[in-house]
């Protein structure tokens, strides 16, 4: 009798923990590149200020394709500025870019948005409103999001660069809200090993 | 029997509490409860107002209880009216969380925003509970049917409304009209310009 009962407690912490961990507003079409597919090599576009040009290594304004980023790996997060999961995502996701800088990995991990179907105002909304210390996109057409699998928000994907190949691989995805900025970045670079 | 009763109660607490933790942690509507009525024809209604045109009076009950007209802003505040087609449905869930972080720029402007569609009170009530919530009233054109949408010409053959969105001045004069495709959501860039320039 005592195992069936111990089964049953674990499988409901564990179907319940399932549900709580998918904070997303999720999308029925979403069919996301699965880890160890190759990233297509995104045009990336809107307005960055002069110092996320710099830190991302661009010869200039966006539009700038995913490649030219100067990295090792890249963390890209879709969000929306009206998808509420990713509104009160946006303080973990801060506290992930200080996590990278206070690591010392901020030359080889750079953390990137995209705002799916978000125009350059309402990215700088999501910007302005959240105080964003990373660089932001923005995908008005869902060009990008068609290309990314038409991913619900937030949607995380951890990128391995490998400039020589020309590759960029995935190596780690997540649906919906992290558990913590820490251990989702412990995790990031554990998948990039 | 007396080593079950712990895990029994373990089961009941996980059961008693944990969905309550977790709707309490959940302000955005899960996929589930979200009707996705797939493409629809972008649209379907023929405008009757135009830009510099009075805006018909209009007398609507709210979710809070209380009715909300037009005539109670004239001289104090602009209005925008955001039509949304039906609660419940994809785009129009996101349109009004989006909504909700800008109350800022709707105050700055002198501003009062008003959600409408042509569902009925309760339904309103239960899907705005659902999001977690909105600052600003949401209004019902039920009964009779479509009333506001009608004058307006943004009422579809199939008794919803157009996505639309309406900047009316302080004078009772259309100042700004998006009428959207209904299944895409309007760039809040525009609207917000509109404002602005009204304030200036």
């Amino acid at each position: 009798m005592r195992i069936p009962s111990a089964f049953l407690v674990l499988l409901i912490f564990v179907l319940y923990t399932n549900a709580s961990a998918m904070q997303a507003s999720d999308n029925a079409a979403s069919h996301p590149l699965p880890v160890g597919s190759l990233m297509p090599d995104l045009l990336l576009r809107g307005e960055l200020s002069p110092e996320h040009v710099n830190h991302l290594g661009f010869k200039g304004p966006a539009p700038r394709q995913l490649s030219e980023i100067k990295a090792s790996t890249i963390i890209l997060v879709a969000f929306s500025m009206y998808c509420p999961h990713c509104q009160r995502e946006a303080p973990a996701l801060n506290e992930l870019n200080e996590l990278i800088k206070n690591r010392g990995l901020a030359d080889e991990v750079k953390l990137i948005g995209v705002g799916i179907g978000n125009s350059d105002f309402e990215v700088q909304v999501f910007r302005d409103k959240y105080a964003t210390t990373f660089p932001l996109f923005s995908d008005p057409d869902f060009k990008v999001n068609k290309e990314i699998g038409e991913v619900g928000t937030p949607f995380f994907y951890v990128l391995a660069m490998n400039p020589e190949k020309k590759e960029i691989r995935v190596v780690k995805t997540l649906l919906g809200r992290m558990e913590s900025a820490e251990s989702f970045f412990d995790q990031a670079l554990k998948a990039c090993e | 029997m007396t080593r079950i009763l712990p895990t029994s109660l373990l089961i009941a607490a996980l059961l008693l509490f944990l969905p309550a933790w977790l709707t309490a942690q959940e302000a955005s509507i899960p996929a589930e409860r979200i009707y996705d009525a797939g493409q629809l024809k972008p649209m379907d209604s023929t405008l009757k107002v135009k830009v510099g045109d009075p805006a018909p009076e209009f007398s609507l009950p709210t979710i809070s209880g209380e009715r909300i007209t037009l005539a109670q802003f004239r001289g104090s505040k602009n209005v925008v009216l955001s039509f949304i087609p039906a609660a419940w449905t994809p785009v129009c869930s996101g349109q009004w969380p989006g909504y909700n972080i800008v109350q800022d720029m709707f105050e700055q402007t002198d501003t009062q925003l008003i959600g409408i569609s042509t569902d009925n009170v309760p339904t309103l009530h239960a899907w705005v509970q659902e999001m977690g919530g909105v600052w600003f009233p949401v209004a019902s054109d039920f009964y009779p049917h479509g009333q506001l949408a009608e004058a307006l010409g943004i009422l579809r053959s199939t008794g919803e409304t157009e996505r639309a969105l309406l900047l009316i001045d302080k004078e009772g004069i259309i100042r700004y009209i998006d009428v959207h495709d209904i299944n895409s959501r309007p760039d809040l860039g525009p609207l917000v310009k509109a404002m602005q320039e009204l304030k200036e």
